[in-house]
């Protein structure tokens, strides 16, 4: 029933007349549907609008004053609107008053109207980002409005090769998506398929930056991910300069960057702000404490049921004394150790922040200790259980880190049953995993799979910037001249 | 039919370190000390030698066939009775060695990691992590096998603990050249067996860009100088460390080497080293099954995912029919096998095809 309805509403609005009327019952007689008629300069001017999407303001000092005071018939150059166009179809102007304009037609020629921006704008003022904190970096935030996003990468990325594609997505509720990339930059082959995967949605509605992320990305069945979200223009802008590609969902404060290979998700805009020394060794931190979260309770639950001759005899005696009280076995024990956390991280996540500081002292310090003393898991275990967590609370991205604990798991199961061997096995099988991730057709595990030494040096370390002379394979045909410290030849002295 | 994906000269460099490293490291340094003495160093050197040579006359081969595999040009010629015939007698040849590695690797793993495991079980992990890694595109493939150096690097780090040990004498070496040459040359087909996979590049030739080109060979050379050079370090290594009469009665010197070594935080890195190992004896694995698939579903015309379910499952029912049934079978032909497949036939085919002027049919240029 519901979607013959909607067939003879199409149907209605693909019609070519506009008419007053044909949008009044298109648009089901909604009450905020305002029109008035102007007289002036012996014509009758019928303005159309959607009150609640109207700036008042704006409607009253720049269409209706001047449109009452108009001297001659010439609508386009009375009008003090930003923009104007003409719309000759009841679905071109519905479209116009759903996004806030206001429709202007000439009474006696209903063939053509014109459509008035007049949109209110109800942006929150531009904030620091609550998650991707930094210590040094900007401190401006995406928003939930489009225009102002794109506001705010350009006004970090000045270029005149900064593009921008705008697509009106959804079919029954519709959402502006733009893509933005830097012309002459960016790897033609990934814009082609990025504007080809956005063409083919057909989602309903688009609710956030998730649902087209569903949509385009290469792989489902992964638990990594291959999109970066990221809510700083900084970090926006300076992927942008490396070659990729940034997608803007209004209504939402996350901006989608893609194609995002394994190593984007332990940069931050912080590494970039220090010295290189700096920046490689917090990005070598990064990636080995991911490593630890990922096996270090796997390697625990090897070395103590299965390989107590490769851990010191002095550390086997301590670790003993503790783990005789524990009933369980160290894979039981580990995972209730794990399962506690995972709620304790629930749980703070919806917790108001001044309950939090209560919470953590009652959750972590009496829960964990009790624990112990309760025999129920032993002091090595806790200790390899906040080490691990600490290590995820590292990584800078939150999609990221929640990897950790897809995988760590069955990690643990198989340390469970075959030891070192069990690792190395689910090693094995995620490197297996890894080597088949694409992302827009990029190699995800890029400078590791398939090994590329020259790629290293703005993955696992940041070499200085005036060293970073190609950007990155996404953008083959973009370099940047060598010659920032030039200056040091020149000053330099003779040893004599 | 040409293969149409193209790899380059350093893809080709991993692929055939990680073909070549595999379970043969381990026993080395016991089966040349069989043969050569403490001279089984040079032993291996002449074989290195010896293979770079192979690998020429492959190269040969190969470039008269662009973009056709062994199991293609094979029917252009030999025609295509016999070449079908060869292509059958290959693929037995590598389910042989794989079912060899998987005999080996589980039967050391048994014996130093998991004593109380059931053989089945872990023939039945390598089988799934074979049909996991095989089933791929051979892009995928590739670039899995280009990581693992790292590992094989981080192996060759850990054999620098063993110089803290205080048994280190460099006299078992000498007396150089102490066997006699004759026995030097001798052994040399003993110390071939580490060296297998390299006949492999017969298949994965056919994927190398501008395979004319001295560039391609490089890669070639490049990892076969490699992997002269690691067994070469890992046989003096156990030379120097252990004393004739300990090598003769223990089959992994160079396990045993690491088990009796510690460092202050760890014990017993022998464990460690053999679970790592596990990652390069994978590859092998993964390389030889993509390769005999390939040959598979060009043989009986199925597709590659079918044919690396039909090879594994014939490696699993095998291994552990020679495995409980204690067939050492494989291990005594082994080198007659490899000295056949590796070496003999290429030879004849290079010959036939330079004498009876063959080239890559017209009929291939149709497909």
């Amino acid at each position: 029933m519901r979607l013959k309805r909607n067939k003879s509403k199409k149907s209605l609005i693909n019609q070519a007349n506009l008419s007053i009327e044909n949008i009044k019952s298109q648009l089901n007689h909604t009450s905020d549907l305002k029109d008035r008629e102007i007289h002036s300069n012996n014509q009758i001017y019928i303005i159309l609008y959607i009150n609640s999407l109207v700036d008042q303001e704006k409607l009253e000092s720049k269409i209706i004053k001047p449109l009452t005071k108009m001297e001659n018939n010439n609508i386009l150059n009375e009008l003090y609107s930003q923009e104007i166009s003409t719309a000759r179809s009841n679905k071109i102007a519905i479209n116009g008053l759903l996004d806030g304009y206001c429709l202007l037609i000439k009474k006696g020629r209903n063939s053509e109207g014109f459509l008035l921006k007049t949109t209110a704008s109800t942006d929150r003022e531009v904030s620091e980002p609550k998650i991707e904190k930094t210590i040094l970096g900007a401190k401006v935030g995406f928003v939930e409005s489009l225009d102002k996003n794109i506001f705010l990468l350009r006004t970090v990325t000045k270029s005149p090769d900064f593009t921008v594609k705008t697509y009106t997505l959804g079919s029954s509720t519709t959402t502006n998506v733009s893509l933005i990339y830097l012309d002459h930059v960016t790897d033609p082959e990934i814009i082609k398929k990025v504007e080809q995967r956005i063409k083919s949605i057909t989602l309903d509605s688009i609710q956030s930056a998730g649902d087209i992320q569903d949509c385009i990305e290469d792989h489902t069945v992964t638990p990594f991910p291959q999109l970066l979200l990221t809510e700083r223009p900084d970090r926006a802008s300076a992927n942008l300069k490396d070659g990729s590609v940034a997608l803007i969902i209004d209504g939402s404060p996350t901006v989608i960057i893609l194609p995002a290979t394994f190593m984007t998700f332990f940069q931050t805009p912080d590494d970039y702000i220090t010295r290189w020394w700096l920046g490689s060794f917090f990005r070598f931190i990064r990636l080995f404490s991911y490593i630890i979260a990922l096996i270090l309770p796997a390697l625990y639950i090897a070395f103590v049921s299965f390989h107590y001759e490769v851990i010191p005899l002095e550390l086997v005696y301590s670790l003993q004394s503790s783990l005789s009280y524990v009933p369980f076995r160290p894979f039981i024990e580990l995972m209730i150790m794990q399962l506690s956390l995972e709620l304790l991280r629930e749980a703070s996540i919806r917790l108001p922040p001044s309950v939090a500081a209560t919470f953590g002292i009652v959750g972590g310090l009496v829960v964990g200790t009790a624990m112990v003393e309760a025999g129920i898991v032993s002091y090595g275990g806790l200790i390899v259980v906040a080490i691990t967590s600490v290590s995820s609370f590292v990584q800078p991205n939150l999609e990221m880190s929640s990897s950790i604990r897809i995988l760590g798991f069955p990690l643990m199961l198989l340390a469970a049953t075959f030891g070192f061997f069990g690792i190395v096995i689910g090693v094995l099988c995620v490197l297996i995993h890894l080597s088949r991730l694409t992302s827009f057709g990029v190699p995800y595990f890029s400078p590791f799979v398939p090994l590329n030494i020259k790629d290293f040096k703005d993955t696992i370390i940041r070499v200085p910037s005036w060293m970073i002379y190609k950007h990155s394979k996404n953008s083959p045909h973009y370099k940047q001249e060598k010659r920032s410290r030039k200056w040091k030849l020149d000053e330099s002295e003779e040893p004599y | 039919m040409k293969v149409k994906s193209r790899i380059s000269s350093e893809n080709l460099f991993f692929v055939l370190v990680q073909t070549m490293m595999g379970v043969g490291l381990l026993t080395l340094p016991h089966q040349t000390h069989h043969a050569a003495g403490s001279d089984g160093w040079i032993s291996i050197l002449i074989t290195g030698f010896f293979i770079q040579l192979i690998v020429l006359l492959i190269w040969l081969l190969c470039i008269k066939f662009p973009n056709l595999t062994l199991f293609d040009f094979s029917k252009v010629i030999l025609g295509k009775m016999l070449g079908t015939v060869l292509n059958f007698i290959y693929i037995i040849y590598l389910l042989t060695m794989i079912c060899y590695i998987f005999i080996v690797y589980a039967d050391i793993l048994k014996r130093w990691i998991l004593p109380e495991t059931p053989v089945w079980v872990l023939f039945l992990i390598e089988f799934v992590l074979l049909i996991y890694g095989s089933i791929c595109k051979i892009k995928n493939m590739i670039s899995l096998l280009s990581f693992p150096f790292i590992f094989i690097l981080f192996l060759f780090f850990i054999t620098f603990f063993v110089y803290g040990d205080s048994s280190i004498d460099v006299r078992y070496l000498f007396p150089i050249g102490s066997s006699g040459g004759w026995n030097i040359l001798k052994s040399t087909s003993d110390s071939m067996i580490p060296f297998i996979g390299f006949e492999t590049l017969l298949i994965y030739f056919a994927f190398i860009k501008q395979s004319k080109t001295i560039s391609a060979l490089k890669g070639v050379f490049l990892a076969v100088l490699f992997v002269t050079i690691f067994l070469t370090y890992i046989v003096i290594l156990s030379t120097v460390m252990l004393s004739p009469e300990e090598i003769k009665i223990t089959p992994e010197p160079v396990l045993y080497i690491l088990s009796a070594m510690e460092i202050r935080i760890l014990s017993r890195l022998d464990l460690i080293f053999l679970s790592f190992w596990g990652l390069i004896v994978f590859t092998t694995i993964i390389s030889y099954s993509f390769s005999v698939s390939m040959g598979i579903s060009k043989l009986i015309r199925i597709k590659h995912n079918f044919a690396v379910i039909l090879s594994g499952t014939f490696v699993l029912i095998v291994s552990i029919i020679f495995y409980y049934m204690e067939i050492t079978l494989l291990e005594k032909w082994l080198k007659h096998l490899s000295l056949i497949f590796g070496i003999i036939i290429p030879i004849l085919l290079l010959l036939i095809t330079i004498i009876f002027k063959r080239e890559a049919a017209s009929t291939y240029e149709k497909n």
